[in-house]
């Protein structure tokens, strides 16, 4: 009997409850960033020179920095997101 | 505007009920002075307590209502800048990456120009045998996939 003096506090506690009607979208990434890093580019068979082998080469450096840029991209994106994120909801 | 007047309403009705609560516990309290009136002590309290009860709990849920609404309009402004923030931030990531692979091709042209204008002489010191093309390619199709 004694425990239903806790019952009207605890119904009028039942006014505190609505739900927040606020939705946060997920930032979008630059459509640059968004393709996959190429293959490397193998040397032909009957291309025996120097000159070939040493092209093919540094194209294939050039795709390597290419991704590497792309990878410090998605770096530097996702620590200003994140902090952008954090100081939002601080 | 019906919003506006909804809300008046029922603010008047809160208030309205809170006054017949108290008037109702009043009225209660003075039947101990007027015997004639005693027996509707009884009834008056219980009705005036409900009253009284419904208005509290009217009144907390309309504060909390305000002070949600408050908070929310705070954190869709603070959300709204965030997202102005965030594309300023993707324009300046992709402007820097969009520059920095310029460069990096424009170099790489180069460095092939080089190549090809060197090469009579590469080509002449230097023989590579297909045993070297077979490990340069094995090392450039390297891959993690584990199929």
């Amino acid at each position: 009997m004694k425990s239903l003096i806790l019952f009207p506090p605890f119904l009028l506690l039942t006014a505190c409850t609505t739900v927040v009607p606020v939705t946060t979208k997920f930032p979008e990434a630059s459509q640059a960033l968004r393709t996959a890093c190429p293959q490397l580019d193998t040397v032909k068979k009957d291309d025996s020179k120097l000159s070939d082998m040493m092209t093919v080469v540094t194209k294939n450096y050039v795709k390597y920095h290419d991704c590497a840029a792309k990878v410090d991209a998605w770096n530097e994106w996702y620590k200003s997101q994140k902090q952008i994120f954090e100081n939002a909801t601080k | 505007m019906f919003t506006f007047l909804f809300g008046l309403f029922l603010k008047f009705m809160i208030h309205l009920l809170f006054l017949i609560g108290i008037s109702l516990n009043i009225f209660a309290f003075a039947t101990r002075f007027v015997p004639t009136f005693n027996v509707y002590k009884l009834p008056a309290n219980i009705v005036g307590c409900i009253a009284l009860g419904f208005a509290l709990y009217l009144q907390g849920q309309e504060d909390y209502k305000a002070k949600i609404a408050k908070q929310t309009t705070q954190l869709e402004a603070k959300l709204a800048q965030a997202q102005t923030e965030s594309k300023k931030v993707n324009t300046q990531i992709e402007t820097k990456f969009i520059n920095q692979t310029k460069v990096i091709h424009e170099k790489g042209n180069d460095i092939i120009h080089e190549i090809q204008v060197e090469s009579s002489k590469m080509d002449t010191d230097c023989k590579i045998s297909p045993e070297v093309i077979d490990i340069h390619n094995k090392a450039a199709l390297l891959s993690g996939d584990t199929k």
